[in-house]
């Protein structure tokens, strides 16, 4: 169950439009630094491994999930909550490579890994005997 | 909007994101208050459970509440008499050696329940998790159900007579 990473640019116009009219909530996140990874754990109740999307473009990190509209049957006793589509971007420092980020949807929570850029990782530098 | 249960677990409105107040400083630090009290800081529930929404329809009554990660297996729904509960625990452990920077999800036991009115038919509850949501749908016992009787009309003639 894996997500394409997509460029924003990609997508078309009217598919913008139609998103800005549903409502969005923002996911609660775990962010953990793991070994030469950044890990963002998302909670997307609702969502399905299709209906997640993440971009990254210009150091930004953007995911959207689309929620079905979802209603309980008859007449509401509690309404505690609302549903809508989730939507939450991030900036990522130098150190790491978004474009190269993966991400997995299980049971409505999103997963996203994110390695360390090549050049940020520490790296040992030979030490040679000087000659004389 | 009746909310019993003060819950950290309501969403706030749709906005604009926050992300520009949260963006920067995630990947450098922890903020001072996550550090002093981790408990309160990291999402622990200290009351109740996730939020709910609860409908009655003629037959039934239905609840819906969000539980992202967990599997049907891990949810206890139980209901004695009229009384329904709903119980589980979310463990969002790390890898060792890996640090947290953030923690903004739920995590711990949870427990809510709900009182009826009326009686229901527990050998047909039906609950089902599907991409973290639950759902419960509890019908009304046969005898709790408004029996419709047929009125009959006589005719304004008859009436007349």
């Amino acid at each position: 169950m894996r997500t394409e990473i997509t460029n924003p640019k990609d997508e078309p116009a009217s598919r913008a439009a139609a998103e800005s009219e549903r409502p969005y909530f923002t996911p609660a996140v775990d962010i953990v630094r793991y070994k030469e990874e950044v890990l963002i754990y998302a909670d997307l109740p609702g969502s399905r491994p299709e209906d997640v999307e993440v971009t990254f473009d210009r150091g930004v990190l953007q995911l959207r999930a689309a929620v079905s509209r979802r209603v309980l049957p008859g007449q509401s006793v509690r309404e505690e909550y609302a549903v809508g589509d989730w939507r939450r971007s991030f900036t990522l420092s130098e150190d790491y490579d978004g474009a190269r980020a993966s991400a997995e949807v299980e049971a409505g929570v999103l997963c996203l890994r994110i390695p360390k850029a090549v050049e940020a990782r520490a790296h040992r530098v030979q030490v040679r005997a000087g000659q004389g | 909007m009746n909310r019993l249960f003060p819950s950290t677990w309501l969403r706030p409105a749709p906005m604009a994101m926050e992300l520009d107040r949260l963006i920067q400083d995630f990947w450098t630090s922890t903020s001072p208050f996550s550090a002093a009290m981790p408990e309160l800081a990291a999402g622990a529930l200290a009351d109740g459970g996730p939020a709910w929404n609860v409908s009655e329809t003629p037959t039934t009554f239905e609840i819906e509440m969000e539980l992202p990660g967990l599997a049907l297996e891990n949810v206890e729904v139980t209901l004695e008499g009229r009384d329904l509960s709903i119980r589980g625990e979310r463990k969002t452990a790390i890898p060792e050696g890996a640090s947290w920077q953030r923690r903004e999800r739920f995590h711990g036991k949870f427990s809510r329940s709900l009182h009826f009115g009326m009686d229901l038919d527990a050998s047909r509850v039906a609950a089902r998790l599907e991409q973290g949501v639950l759902s419960v749908t509890l019908p009304k016992a046969e005898t709790a159900m408004a029996r419709r009787i047929p009125i009959q009309v006589k005719s304004i003639e008859a009436k007349v007579q």
